[in-house]
């Protein structure tokens, strides 16, 4: 996870005195089984890179036909990004709020009745695994039309993933702090908030940000069921191959990701300023009496955002909240709509649309780490210290994370026809942006002291990448690899839109031919196969940290 | 998982392994793997194999790729377009790959690149496709014994008691629509409304809500005052589904018949080639399909509205919409859909400029 890297833990295992560290099961075998997977899919997939080349032609034809890009209405299109804006903001602060104490009951730290922590795990896997596509299908039954629906849907997914990211974060917290304000008398939850919470905060923000990005995203999809924000512009102008329109409103939502990952690279150069402040005295200013913490400027800036990120929390729900559903036709409707889901149905269709799935979301995993790792490492300083690059490089991912998945997938059917080839490509390159990105992030939060003190006894700066990033950076970086196959699964679903198997096609189609009872066997299926990752990227994560 | 435990046992042997070497040996397994995958490779056709990509010098093709998008009424897509491909196989000695596509974006792409050879999909992605791919309808679905009865309706309906009783009434409501591409959800009620003088943009509030089902579903509940949505969905699919009941709905509204869903050939294809996969389509009946051998796995009793005639044979689920049988289509029965787009000169038609 991007939030890893605060400092090797205080509990190392003891090992052999100053030999290398040796790797461990899991920093070889994930690799390895990956590699695998993808060597599987090669063949699989059928993928020839020397298709691509020759369908080049049809990708420019098809280029061409993209540019100039049209904006239509201006003025419609900028409130319809707006309101996708205050869709996706409500749905993130709405999750952000409820993740906080799931994720506490859910690490592994929590000192509470087990089953509150079972019970929470629970939640964050099934949330996880659902698609917010699915969750603002239900909900525009039960609240109706409009951006309440988009905003909840978008956070009832996004608690899966922010909840599961900061479960991790407070698992790698030092434990002394912990044992020390216990060893004093604090109840736990005054435990949590002075040690855990407060020490997570800097890693808790970035989460946010990164979840913000991916729900503006994610929310130029959900027009498609009548929840509100720019995506039914977007869908209309793919669907009526209107590409230039298209190709506007995609600008529109690459501008709005822009302007996020200013906001994120500015938090986060603040937050790393404080990243090694963690005494009091550091933290806070003189106060007046001896005990009582006082003012500085970083205390001032800290709180000053906080409070400015919560008015904007709250001017969004009040624009999502607008037009408030019926309430009393709640109950009824949930009922209604969660009964066509049962019995779910199983069929063998699933299981191999399952399959197909996992293989095309490790495989493109494979793919998406290796790009994305070149591109972290140069995007940071570790390596090249060329700022141009690295800021051209952000702005290259954000350009990729922007562009919907559709379109890359058009881009390849013209080139390749349609098939699990086309779908495959597209989906690493979605996979490449979110790992650059995940990488990036914890590179940059790379605790600096070894580097430094290596720098010092003359190492090249290889040598300091090799002796002192990479060992800091294995956990996350398998961590993040693991995620990313999380998020890719649920991205397959684009690979429906090119005929390349896998569960996509499946879901959308007994989505739209109203079979809830296949989309419940689907669903079923894939928190099965998520609970599954989940497991394996515990027990890396106990291997490596 | 033995190769991790090859390798863990590996570097413990050599006390002062250098990770030169270290990494070296996962290089190795690596190209151990690669070359795994060749031989595999070698061995077996993929199961996702494309066919040769240099069909076009030797005249015919070594392939044929059969795209289905689903309509807003279809089920079981790779199922009930099995027979047909099977029909086509048969007539043309060419094997046939469907791929079932939830995109017909997707879709029109591939035919532009010429990259798929036979399509099916809504009206007016046939529209939308004649301005850029080469392409021509040659057959369209029929329900029923009956020809032309692949032709759908478009509703608008409202709550029982509603006080819009025909499409002047819905100045100033707010009305559901599905999407501005559909022609069932959109612009054929729209052309309607321009005809009763009122302006579907400005005139009243539209809303769309991406589906035929959430349109009903959601003008029951109260969002909108009327919904305009493929007849299909009020009179079988939504009932059959228990979503509303008989009488729950009201019409206020019915277009007239709409072009039913066109089987489009690419018109790359030889001259023959496209007679033969047209009398492959055309040539038999759900029926006839039956007994000729294409659905011996998934087949139906013949339903009640094909008539007495019928009563009891036994047929193929024969393309998305269960239908009787294709019937020849050209061109020229699609202009319904150009006439409608002049007529309204909405920003869905106006695709390439």
């Amino acid at each position: 996870m991007p939030q890893t890297l605060e400092r090797p833990p205080a509990t190392q295992p003891t090992r052999r005195a100053p030999g290398r560290p040796r790797p461990s099961v899991a920093t070889i075998g994930i690799p390895l089984a990956y590699v695998a997977v993808t060597v599987f899919a090669l063949w699989w997939l059928d993928i020839r890179p020397a298709a691509l080349l020759a369908g080049f032609e049809d990708i420019a034809r098809l280029v061409q036909r993209m540019v100039p890009p049209t904006t239509g209405d201006p003025g419609s299109l900028v409130s319809l990004a707006i309101e996708t804006l205050w869709i996706a903001i409500a749905g993130t602060g709405i999750a952000t709020i409820l993740s906080v104490p799931l994720a506490a009951a859910a690490s592994r730290h929590f000192a509470g009745p087990r089953v509150i922590g079972w019970l929470a795990r629970g939640t964050i896997v099934v949330t996880r695994a659902i698609p917010s596509l699915v969750f603002a299908l239900i909900l525009v039954r039960i609240v109706g039309l409009g951006p309440l629906a988009g905003g909840l849907a978008i956070a009832f997914h996004s608690v899966g993933m922010i909840g599961k990211m900061f479960a991790d974060v407070f698992e790698e917290l030092e434990p002394s702090p912990r044992e020390a304000v216990r060893a004093v008398g604090a109840t736990r939850a005054q435990n949590f908030v002075a040690t855990t919470l407060s020490r997570a905060l800097p890693s808790l923000t970035s989460i946010v940000l990164y979840r913000l990005d991916i729900n503006i995203r994610a929310s130029a999809v959900l027009g498609l069921v009548g929840a509100g924000g720019i995506g039914l512009a977007l869908q209309t102008a793919i669907g009526s191959l209107d590409y230039r329109r298209a190709l506007g409103i995609i600008l529109v939502i690459v501008i709005m990701l822009l302007a996020l990952e200013l906001v994120a690279y500015l938090a986060q150069r603040a937050l790393s300023e404080h990243a090694e402040e963690h005494s009091a005295a550091q933290l806070y200013g003189e106060g007046r009496a001896a005990a009582s913490p006082g003012w500085n400027r970083s205390r001032i800036l800290r709180v000053g955002s906080g409070l400015a990120a919560l008015v904007v929390f709250a001017v969004s729900l009040a624009q999502v909240l607008a037009d408030p559903p019926s309430f009393g036709r709640l109950w009824a409707n949930t009922a209604r709509v969660l009964s066509g889901f049962f019995p779910p149905v199983f069929s063998p269709d699933i299981a191999y649309g399952i399959f197909e799935s996992v293989v095309m979301a490790l495989s493109a995993t494979t793919f998406g780490v290796v790009f994305g790792l070149v591109i972290a490492v140069l995007s940071t300083r570790h390596l090249v210290r060329f700022e141009p690059l690295s800021l051209a490089l952000r702005g290259l991912m954000v350009l990729l994370r922007g562009v919907p998945d559709i379109i890359f997938a058009l881009l390849f059917v013209a080139a390749l026809g349609l098939g699990p080839f086309a779908g495959f490509l597209a989906l690493a390159i979605s996979c490449t942006a979110l790992a650059a990105k995940f990488f990036t992030d914890s590179l940059v939060r790379v605790d600096p002291a070894p580097l430094r003190a290596l720098e010092a006894t003359g190492a090249g700066r290889m040598q300091v990448f090799v002796s002192g990033v990479w060992p800091q950076f294995v956990p996350s970086f398998i961590g993040n690899s693991l995620f990313t196959s999380d998020l890719a699964l649920r991205e397959s679903a684009v690979l429906g839109i090119v005929g390349a198997g896998g569960i996509g096609f499946l879901l959308e189609e007994s989505i739209a031919t109203l079979h809830y009872d296949t989309t419940a066997g689907i669903l079923i299926a894939l928190v099965v196969v998520v609970v599954a990752l989940e497991a394996v990227a515990r027990w890396a994560r106990r291997k490596v940290i | 998982m033995r190769w991790p435990a090859t390798m863990r046992s590996g570097a413990a042997d050599t006390e002062v392994l250098s990770k030169g070497s270290r990494m070296n040996k996962t290089l190795l397994s690596t190209a151990t793997f690669l070359a795994a995958a060749m031989i595999l490779t070698g061995c077996g056709a993929s199961p996702n194999a494309r066919g040769g990509d240099d069909d076009s010098a030797s005249g015919a093709p070594s392939e044929l790729v059969f795209a289905v998008v689903p309509t807003d009424d279809s089920e079981e897509l790779e199922n009930s377009f099995r027979p047909i491909v099977a029909a086509i196989e048969e007539v043309t000695g060419i094997p046939t790959r469907i791929e079932a596509v939830s995109s017909n974006a997707g879709v029109i792409e591939a035919q532009v690149a010429e990259r798929v050879d036979i399509a099916t999909y809504g009206a007016f992605s046939y529209y939308l496709a004649s301005d850029v791919a080469e392409v021509t309808p040659i057959a369209k679905d029929q329900r029923t014994p009956e020809p032309g009865s692949g032709a759908v309706l478009s509703l608008g309906v409202v709550a029982p008691g509603s006080d819009i009783a025909s499409i002047e009434d819905v100045r100033g409501k707010n009305v559901c629509f599905t999407d501005p591409a559909s022609t069932t959800g959109y612009l054929t009620a729209a052309v309607a409304m321009n005809e009763a003088g009122i302006d579907p943009e400005n005139d009243i509030n539209p809303l769309f809500v991406g589906s035929h089902d959430v349109a009903v579903t959601q003008m029951l509940a109260g969002d909108c005052d009327v919904a305009f949505v493929a007849e299909p969905f009020v009179t079988s699919i939504l009932p059959a589904r228990g979503i509303i009941a008989e009488g729950d709905t009201e019409t206020a509204w019915t277009s007239d018949p709409i072009p039913g869903t066109p089987i489009v050939v690419g018109d790359w294809l030889s001259e023959e080639l496209r007679a033969q996969i047209v009398e492959a389509v055309t040539g038999y009946d759900a029926v006839t399909a039956y007994e000729a051998g294409f659905c011996d796995e998934h087949n139906r009793e013949a339903p009640e509205q094909w008539g007495a005639e019928y009563a009891g044979e036994t047929a193929c689920m024969w393309g998305g919409t269960g239908a009787f049988a294709f019937e020849a289509a050209e061109a020229a029965d699609y202009d319904l859909i150009g006439e409608i787009c002049e007529a309204l000169d909405t920003d869905v038609c106006r695709s390439e400029g």
